[in-house]
């Protein structure tokens, strides 16, 4: 198989392009003021005051901190809800089984814009606006996760379940020793999935969170760019802080997260 | 296999309770509110259909409907067929195509508020970057998100380069179910590389083609973010779309009911394409496989 020289060129080429914004965020937030005014493209000496800024002056660490707090929750309860519910619809057969299917179909046609407003209300309501509660518990539901992980817990043969059941063992037993090992590429895929979008939500943090020790890190740093608005050294150490974490999670499993996307065709 | 009807529905119930009290309940809850008027202080009145009609005599609810209509035109085409070529790219029997795929695929799990930070900085009128390229070239132009002609391109170029990673994903996948024996005999019957692509892979992927389509018609109605973060709906209004104009009139001037009833187009808008996007998706007997 002979590789091509010329499309490998291309491809570099496009790709330099493609990733510039990133190195642009990169260089500048080692530049001072002066040098991001004066548009010097690379900075005279790497230094590290905006970042020192960012850690000591503004609320960066407290978002940060409630980022990790409700992505990791919020994660860890959508995939347990949503292994029981499609443990229910893909594997179990019981009366009613094919209308929950599609009444659990149905959810992945409601936009959340569409319902924003009342669920507002019902927050409000429950006493849960501006608490990490708010987030977490109406991200721990996920149609379309139950829609997957269920056709996946479907594609199981039933010679496992059988021989389990035929040594006495019970439905939790099987479900958690059985099917969970063997749905767990679904299960990772939705997971990672899950972390990064809640991670990177913006819309409904935006709403519930009326406190600024509140935000997450999205909402936070969008308020604090607009008060520093001229300030693009700062900015960009801020960006470069909030973007290492998912960078990171990104190379560690960027295979599950691009599997799990092919999977559903999911976006945000 | 037995009936398992308790365990069946004790195994819904965690999941089913919260569906039904955030997303089912808010629903019907938002149409019933479409028919009142209410400012969140004083008590709901009942107005009928008053808030329908308001909308479609609101030439500024028309106006944001068209400004999300075109930032779809704008970012769609371009996100699909943009998607599709970068995908045949990495495709291709190149040098570090794992490499780039990783890299490619970037700058989608990027916060939109970083994403867009990134961008007003590189469009920033006295000395952000592409100010200073297209003077190297000789057009001296600054006014990217300040003015009404270019502030929706801006964002619409920002959108694509955030989310072409995932289309390029759709499509990479799509790819590699072709069999490689289809090309090998394209080749003995002489067939050229364009030949093999648009004779080949552009019929062969039809069902990611509708796929990512849909998905990107979807994803592009629901902008919001990218507004309100680069430029707030400005200059002039002339980048407000849809989805900050229910936020505003709900958020900001507690119009609830109005708020609400704008909510609910656009819910038609979205069900209308979902619909599309199931029958892709999930239709065709996907249920059983």
């Amino acid at each position: 198989m002979k590789k091509s020289k010329l499309l490998t060129f291309v491809a570099i080429l496009i790709i330099f392009i493609y990733i510039f914004p990133i190195f642009w965020m990169v260089i500048s937030s080692f530049k001072t003021d002066l040098e991001v005014i004066t548009q010097k493209f690379f900075p005279s000496k790497i230094n590290f005051n905006n970042y020192k800024y960012i850690l000591e002056q503004s609320g960066v660490l407290r978002w940060f901190f409630n980022s990790t707090l409700i992505s990791l929750i919020s994660t860890f309860g959508v995939v347990i809800i949503t292994i029981f519910a499609s443990y229910s619809l893909g594997r179990l057969n019981f009366r009613g089984n094919k209308f929950l299917f599609y009444f659990t179909l149905a959810g992945i046609m409601i936009p959340l814009q569409a319902i924003m407003i009342p669920r507002y209300l019902l927050l409000r309501d429950l006493n849960l606006l501006n608490s990490y509660w708010g987030l977490i518990i109406p991200y721990m539901i996920n149609p379309m996760f139950v829609l997957i992980v269920s056709q996946f817990f479907k594609g199981i043969p039933n010679e496992f379940e059988e021989a389990a059941r035929i040594d006495g063992a019970g439905e939790l037993y099987i479900l958690f020793r059985i099917m969970v090992p063997l749905a767990k590429p679904s299960l990772v895929a939705i997971s990672v999935f899950s972390f990064v979008s809640t991670w990177n939500d913006f819309l409904w943090p935006l709403i519930v969170m009326t406190d600024q020790k509140m935000y997450t890190l999205p909402v936070g740093l969008a308020t604090f760019y607009g008060s520093y608005s001229m300030k693009y050294g700062i900015t960009m150490a801020g960006n470069v802080i909030a973007a290492l974490p998912i960078f990171i999670f990104f190379m560690i499993f960027q295979e599950q997260l691009i599997q799990g996307l092919n999977v559903g065709g999911l976006k945000e | 296999m037995k009936k398992r009807t308790l365990s069946g529905y004790l195994f819904y119930i965690p999941f089913g309770f919260l569906y039904i009290l955030f997303l089912i309940y808010p629903l019907i809850q938002g149409f019933r509110m479409s028919f009142y008027e209410w400012d969140l202080f004083s008590e709901p009145t009942f107005i009928g259909l008053a808030n329908f009609t308001k909308m479609f005599n609101d030439p500024t609810f028309w106006e944001t409907l068209w400004h999300t209509l075109y930032f779809v035109i704008l970012t769609v085409p371009i996100l699909v067929i943009l998607g599709f070529l970068i995908a045949l790219l990495l495709n291709s029997k190149i040098y570090f195509q794992k490499l780039f795929r990783v890299l490619f695929f970037f700058p989608y799990i990027l916060s939109i508020t970083i994403v867009c930070s990134i961008w007003v900085f590189m469009y920033q009128p006295n000395f952000g970057i592409i100010s200073k390229i297209f003077q190297a070239v000789g057009i001296n132009y600054r006014g990217w998100l300040t003015n009404p002609t270019t502030a929706m391109p801006a964002i619409a170029l920002t959108t694509i380069w955030w989310t072409l990673g995932f289309n390029v994903i759709l499509y990479l996948a799509g790819l590699q179910e072709i069999s490689p024996s289809i090309y090998e005999a394209a080749t003995i019957d002489g067939a050229n590389s364009f030949q093999k692509t648009f004779f080949i892979a552009v019929p062969l992927l039809k069902r990611t083609h509708s796929l990512v389509l849909v998905l990107q018609t979807i994803a592009s109605l629901q902008i919001f973010g990218q507004v309100y973060i680069m430029t707030g709906g400005g200059p002039n209004g002339k980048t407000r779309v849809l989805i900050q104009y229910i936020y505003d009139q709900g958020f900001r001037y507690f119009r609830m009911g109005y708020a609400q009833a704008m909510a609910l187009f656009f819910f038609v808008i979205m069900f209308i394409v979902s619909i599309v996007q199931f029958r892709l998706t999930l239709g065709t007997g996907g249920e059983k496989s």
